[in-house]
């Protein structure tokens, strides 16, 4: 039935415009949310929507509707958007075989909203068991959708994937000092989501942070785990986005096949890594996804592209266009990012400095200008590292530097093992020097 | 639909069952350089069912409306499950059962301007934004404008029909000179019609032109600075670093935070006065009920100094004896209402600004937000741009400034508060428990804070 919605409103639009396609999802979500160690909600999510994007004479209209009864309606829109649309250069992509990668995993389909529930139950205890005056808010959330792609070039693919998640958010309030962690684990496979190594994880870092220790203003090593490497990754996010480049504010601008990062550095974009939250069997626009190098031995790659972009700026699309929801246009994104480890133990490394940063999150995270690479951010969660070993919490910390300045001349070491954070980073520990500390 | 909704609730077994749906409908256009960059006509439409079960809720969401038994009759089955397996079953404060319909108030209703008028008025601001480029390299200009019809209906009898208009416009500029990129950006938005949107050629111009003044300013030098906030910095900092502490949702299980901010303790100067008002007709996030069918009341949070009230919903309200406060608010159909703000501001004080820069030998006058964001008591900052204060006196230009701190022990350091009360709507919008941006206004005076503490090399 639905199938032929979409061809429908092709068929309509026929003689109207020169191209047009049909982006459609419905999804079946199931949030499970625990508040300071009690349930809260339970919800069932059940929505549908479709985007309308038609060609002509060179200019692009957009409307969307979550009214799959109006049809018109959305045609109507997406005609007077294109009259004064904006340009096109480009055309909706023929079809083409897409990458294997799996996004469907049944058990997570199957999986029931009162095994969520005592699996929350089960964290919860965990935790409260070994320090009872936590507030432990717990989240769970399974979803399963269906993407279905049709244009007016003949292509029609669909494909379902499922996603779920668990995110536990701890804090401790005591007079003067509030300390809040935070743990996330998400994938398109239930197996890969492990809550109780998470909760762990939380119990470890409140056994470090029992001692709070002052840190002298000045420079001094930083070093990165892979869930608190945003805060470097985030300036590359941006600079690496072909966007960015055509409008020509990225740093990277022009540089490609030149030593941008130190030489130990690669970086990869893999949506087709299988399960992970940023993998899909073809990008939103209908382009099939495939790895690539950003950054080879510090030298760069190249860029991400959408359809538009690209047509803009000449160059090729890297099955990078994304839309965050029906309801919003396809834009640049990355799939997922790999960053490749080092070949030795980090620990080596620290063991021989008398004082390291460790950050594990900062606040204001994408403040300032990012663009350019700088940040000035305040510690969330960070210890003070003396020759490799924790000796407390620092806080009250402001962190400033520049990545770009930081992953290429300033890199100490990369840590020999591997981390998946947020089910869509792979990365080691990353440790650079000279960062600006003010306490 | 009236008739529907009522016997889906008639239907329901649940204790308490409320029904909202909600119409949506906008439209966008932007500009990026030169290039119309997206414009778009949309609608929506769908609703919440929540049902309470001996204390437990349970919730659906759909965006097809033909259904809303069949939705009822989930949501109960939800609650249910989840009444087995809550400790403390959730109460609600009383309402009066209420009914009203509340068209919205606009001098130009915009879903009757075309897209290309809005086209054309945007396209003019651009051209001001980029009249002269100089070392310009990217811009922005957005006008958005959403109309929500929200319809809310329970099971006590309350049946509400309101109608809520939002429009904003938002300019960005990015400068660069070599490797310097330098970014500053504006916004204006109101719960209004289309006329919100004229006359707004200063605002393009000022970003323009502070996007490339900001080329020349000088990076701002890490270390503890008395510090003046204009009223849009200082409005956003006591929404984030403040008024978000006192939404009672996050408070009313915490027991030690609650010692922290217990009522009638001193937390800033006597002439401290911070509100939040959903009571002020035009501006954003102006309702008259909030989404559980509460009606707004003003509450002041700190009244001469002293911490007096806090923000709630039914639920909070009735676990912490008070009243419910016409906070608990959904940014759309999908999401549950949940205890947020409204117009948080610090209220209006007797020192003119002239004064207030007078006696600072060496300090920062931070304007406009960047940024901002909490964790708990600690917050950061980004201005927008920012001055150097000397010998009394506004100097140099300056960038790169992150204000941060402890919030308690800042509010306990404002020792000036201004006489110039501005209260700002913006483009963007409050987030909080996966809902962004929900509309909001902040505002405050000038205010004077020493020794806060600037990151910077």
């Amino acid at each position: 039935m639905r199938e032929i919605q979409a061809e429908e409103i092709l068929h309509t639009m026929k003689g109207q415009v020169a191209e047009a396609e049909v982006f459609e999802t419905e999804t079946l979500a199931w949030p499970v949310s625990f508040k300071f160690g009690r349930l809260e909600l339970a919800k069932l999510v059940q929505t549908r929507g479709r985007a309308l994007r038609v060609i002509r004479e060179g200019q692009l209209g957009f409307a969307s509707s979550g009214d799959w009864s109006d049809a018109e309606g959305l045609t109507r829109a997406a005609l007077e958007s294109v009259e004064l649309g904006g340009p096109a250069p480009f055309h909706f992509p023929p079809p083409r075989a897409t990458s294997p990668v799996q996004c469907f995993d049944p058990e997570v389909e199957r999986v029931e909203v009162s095994q969520m529930i005592e699996k929350g139950h089960a964290l919860i205890d965990l935790l409260l068991s070994a320090h009872p005056q936590l507030q432990v808010d717990v989240s769970l959330q399974k979803s399963v959708q269906a993407v279905h792609l049709v244009n007016s070039t003949g292509l029609d693919m669909s494909y379902r994937r499922t996603s779920f998640s668990i995110s536990l958010e701890v804090r401790r309030t005591e007079e003067g000092d509030i300390l809040s962690l935070y743990e996330q684990s998400a994938s398109r496979r239930l197996a890969e989501v492990e809550g109780i190594a998470l909760a762990k994880r939380i119990l470890e870092r409140l056994n470090w942070a029992k001692t709070i220790v002052s840190i002298p203003s000045g420079s001094m090593p930083l070093l990165c785990v892979p869930r608190g490497l945003l805060l470097l990754l985030l300036p590359l996010q941006s600079g690496l986005n072909g966007r960015a480049v055509f409008r020509h504010i990225s740093p990277l601008e022009g540089k490609e096949g030149q030593q941008v990062l130190d030489p130990r550095l690669t970086l990869v974009d893999d949506p087709c890594r299988d399960y992970a939250i940023g993998s899909a069997p073809f990008d939103d626009e209908g382009l099939p996804t495939a790895p690539k190098a950003l950054i080879e031995r510090g030298q760069l790659k190249g860029f991400l592209y959408d359809l538009k972009t690209a047509g803009l700026a000449g160059r090729t699309a890297t099955g990078n266009g994304f839309r965050p929801g029906y309801t919003a246009p396809p834009c640049i994104d990355s799939g997922n990012w790999r960053l490749a480890p080092g070949d030795a133990p980090i620990a080596d490394v620290l063991k021989t400095l008398p004082a390291v940063l460790l950050v594990e999150e900062v606040i204001g995270l994408g403040q300032g200008n990012v663009e350019q690479g700088e940040f000035s951010n305040n510690v969330g969660l960070g210890f003070l590292l003396r020759y490799g070993e924790n000796t407390g919490r620092v806080k009250n910390t402001m962190i400033s530097g520049n990545a770009y300045q930081l992953l290429q001349e300033r890199l100490l070491a990369l840590d020999d093992r591997l981390e998946w954070v947020y089910g869509s980073l792979e990365a080691p520990a990353v440790l650079v020097d000279a960062v600006s500390v003010t306490s | 639909m009236k008739d529907r909704i009522l016997r889906a609730l008639e239907k329901s077994p649940a204790d308490y069952t409320e029904i909202r749906l909600e119409r949506r409908q906008w439209t966008q256009v932007s500009y990026q350089n030169e290039d119309l960059e997206h414009l778009e006509s949309s609608n929506d439409a769908g609703g919440m069912v929540r049902a309470l079960v001996r204390g437990g809720w349970g919730i659906t969401v759909f965006n097809q409306l033909d259904e809303l038994e069949r939705y009822v009759e989930e949501a109960c089955r939800i609650a249910t499950a989840v009444s087995h397996e809550i400790p403390e079953p959730v109460e609600l404060a009383p309402l009066p059962s209420l009914q009203d319909d509340l068209p919205a108030s606009m001098e130009q209703d915009f879903r009757a301007v075309s897209l290309r008028q809005k086209q054309k008025l945007l396209a003019e601001y651009n051209g001001i934004l980029r009249a002269n480029p100089g070392r310009l390299v990217m811009t922005g200009a957005r006008y958005a404008d959403l109309f929500r019809e929200v319809t809310f209906a329970n099971s006590e009898g309350t049946y509400l029909r309101e109608e809520r208009p939002d429009v904003t416009v938002r300019f960005m500029a990015t400068a660069r000179e070599g490797q310097d990129i330098q970014t500053a950006f504006d916004s204006d938005g109101r719960s209004a019609g289309f006329e919100e949107a004229l006359s707004r050629e200063a605002i393009p111009e000022k970003v323009a032109r502070r996007a490339e003044a900001l080329l020349s300013a000088k990076p701002a030098q890490g270390g503890v600075y008395t510090v003046v906030l204009d009223p849009l910095l200082a409005g956003v900092f006591i929404h984030e670093a403040f008024g978000h502490l006192c939404e009672a949702d996050f408070l009313f299980k915490n027991d030690r935070l609650r010692e922290v901010l217990c009522l009638g303790r001193r937390f800033g100067p006597p002439d401290l006065n911070v509100i939040d008002d959903g009571d002020r007709p035009g501006l954003r996030g102006n309702t008259r009920y909030d989404d559980e069918g509460a009606p707004r009341r003003p509450v002041h949070l700190i009244r001469q100094g002293v911490l007096e009230g806090f923000l709630h919903n039914r639920e909070t309200a009735r676990r912490m004896n008070a009243q419910p406060t016409g906070n608990a608010r959904a940014v759309s159909y999908r999401y549950e209402p949940i205890v947020r703000m409204r117009h948080t501001y610090i209220d209006q004080g007797t020192v003119p600004f002239s004064e207030m820069i007078a006696g600072i030998s060496q300090g920062i006058y931070a304007c406009s937000a960047f940024g901002g964001q909490t964790e708990l008591e600690q917050f950061t900052f980004s201005a927008g741009y920012a001055y150097e204060i000397k010998d009394g006196k506004i100097g140099e230009m300056l960038r790169d400034v992150v204000l941060t701190g402890n919030i308690f022990e800042t509010l306990t350091r404002i020792d000036a508060i201004g006489d110039d009360l501005q209260l700002l709507g913006s483009a963007g919008g409050c987030g909080k428990g996966g809902q962004s941006g929900l509309p909001v206004t902040v505002g405050a005076p000038h205010i004077r804070i020493r020794e806060l503490t600037l990151g910077g090399r």
